[in-house]
């Protein structure tokens, strides 16, 4: 296996990236619309292709380098909150002072900021590197671990099939999207980390099935979610 | 069935960050090389909290917050007040501010207005003020309440 040395710098700007990207990939799709919408016209080489196109590079570059790249230089909890930190704080840059596409009012404004501040101060308090961790099955066969992966395994499968089969009232579809999420986005960021610490054949193959399935439910959640 | 969307963002980011700080402590074994426990929960609570901001039906303990707010509080005060059994029945043409205090006793009521009410008016039918100060706080529970 590829040796990756452990960098907390490394794995808090990938993350943070990825979450750049993704409010850059809805950007590239958003302003041309809002600016036809004005009356304004595009220029001739920018054509619709051209800005789904970037919408779709951006998208892969950024689930790519938060989702896979940036949990290979640390600590897997720290990717989820400096991503959606990232996501919501370039959110409110672009969107909400630069564009001008959304009214954010004071207190998300407030609410926004809090949360970049926790994720600045989780770099201070929170988990650091682990040199000595390069055994996945070794890291799986801690009872709890095992419980724990089983469990958001389950719960992974369960919340997908309630998704697929049936539409719910309000509150319990928004429980069963926030299970489905949750659950295939943890499973996705520890799968991508696992690749690194020696996985037999048989777990590589397994993992590499969790991590497509698992991207795929968070894709077909947001479906869910808007249609 | 699209849900809302300005409660479904910050929940999916809270439950997401929540599911990944538990799964860093009991897979990735963090609780190794967590410097501080109670500035971890700290912040992560900070991050929550964050993310409750940006609901835009917030539901924090503030005086918006539709159970516990201030709505809530002024209709229990309002309730629990029984402003509307307060009557100003004295009748004109008599400086005796009790003088008709005394011939409502009979019209029932349990209402701390009305136990007043009647103290007060045994009170000035007393001669002697002493005297009625002790009657009034040697009566009986059950004379004065029913």
């Amino acid at each position: 296996m590829v040796d990756f040395t452990q960098s907390l710098p490394i794995c808090y700007a990938l993350s943070a990236i990825g979450g750049i990207l993704e409010v850059g990939s809805t950007a590239v799709l958003a302003v041309p619309d809002a600016r036809e919408k004005e009356g304004v016209h595009l220029p001739w080489w920018l054509p619709k292709e051209v800005a789904l196109a970037s919408n779709v590079i951006m998208q892969l570059l950024g689930s790519l380098s938060a989702n896979l790249f940036a949990t290979w230089f640390g600590p897997v909890s720290v990717v989820a909150p400096i991503y959606f930190s990232a996501t919501l704080l370039t959110n409110l840059i672009v969107f909400g002072f630069i564009l001008g596409l959304e009214y954010f009012t004071r207190i998300m404004i407030v609410g926004t900021y809090v949360i970049a501040i926790g994720t600045i101060l989780l770099q201070v308090v929170g988990p650091g590197v682990q040199e000595d961790q390069d055994d996945i099955v070794e890291l799986l066969l801690h009872p709890s671990a095992f419980i724990w992966f089983i469990l958001l395994l389950v719960a992974m499968t369960i919340s997908t099939l309630l998704m697929i089969r049936t539409v719910y009232e309000e509150k319990k579809q928004i429980a069963i999207l926030l299970i489905a999420r949750s659950s295939s986005y943890t499973l996705n960021l520890t799968v991508s980390r696992a690749f690194l610490l020696n996985p037999t054949f048989l777990i590589l193959v397994t993992f590499i099935v969790i991590k497509v399935v698992s991207g795929a439910i968070q894709q077909q959640v947001s479906f869910y979610n808007f249609n | 069935m699209p849900v809302t969307q300005s409660k479904f963002v910050p929940l999916n980011a809270t439950a997401i960050i929540l599911v990944n700080a538990i799964t860093g402590v009991i897979i990735w074994q963090d609780w190794r090389v967590i410097s501080s426990w109670t500035g971890y929960i700290c912040v992560f609570l900070l991050l929550v909290l964050g993310c409750d901001l940006l609901l835009s039906s917030s539901n924090l303990l503030t005086n918006e917050n539709a159970e516990y707010g201030v709505k809530k509080r002024a209709s229990i005060i309002i309730e629990s007040t029984p402003l509307r059994e307060f009557q100003l029945a004295r009748s004109f043409g008599t400086r005796n501010l009790y003088a008709d205090i005394g011939s409502n006793r009979d019209t029932g009521g349990t209402t701390t207005h009305n136990y007043l009410s009647r103290a007060v008016s045994d009170i000035s039918q007393k001669e002697n003020r002493r005297e009625a100060w002790k009657s009034l706080f040697s009566s009986p529970e059950s004379d004065v309440i029913t």
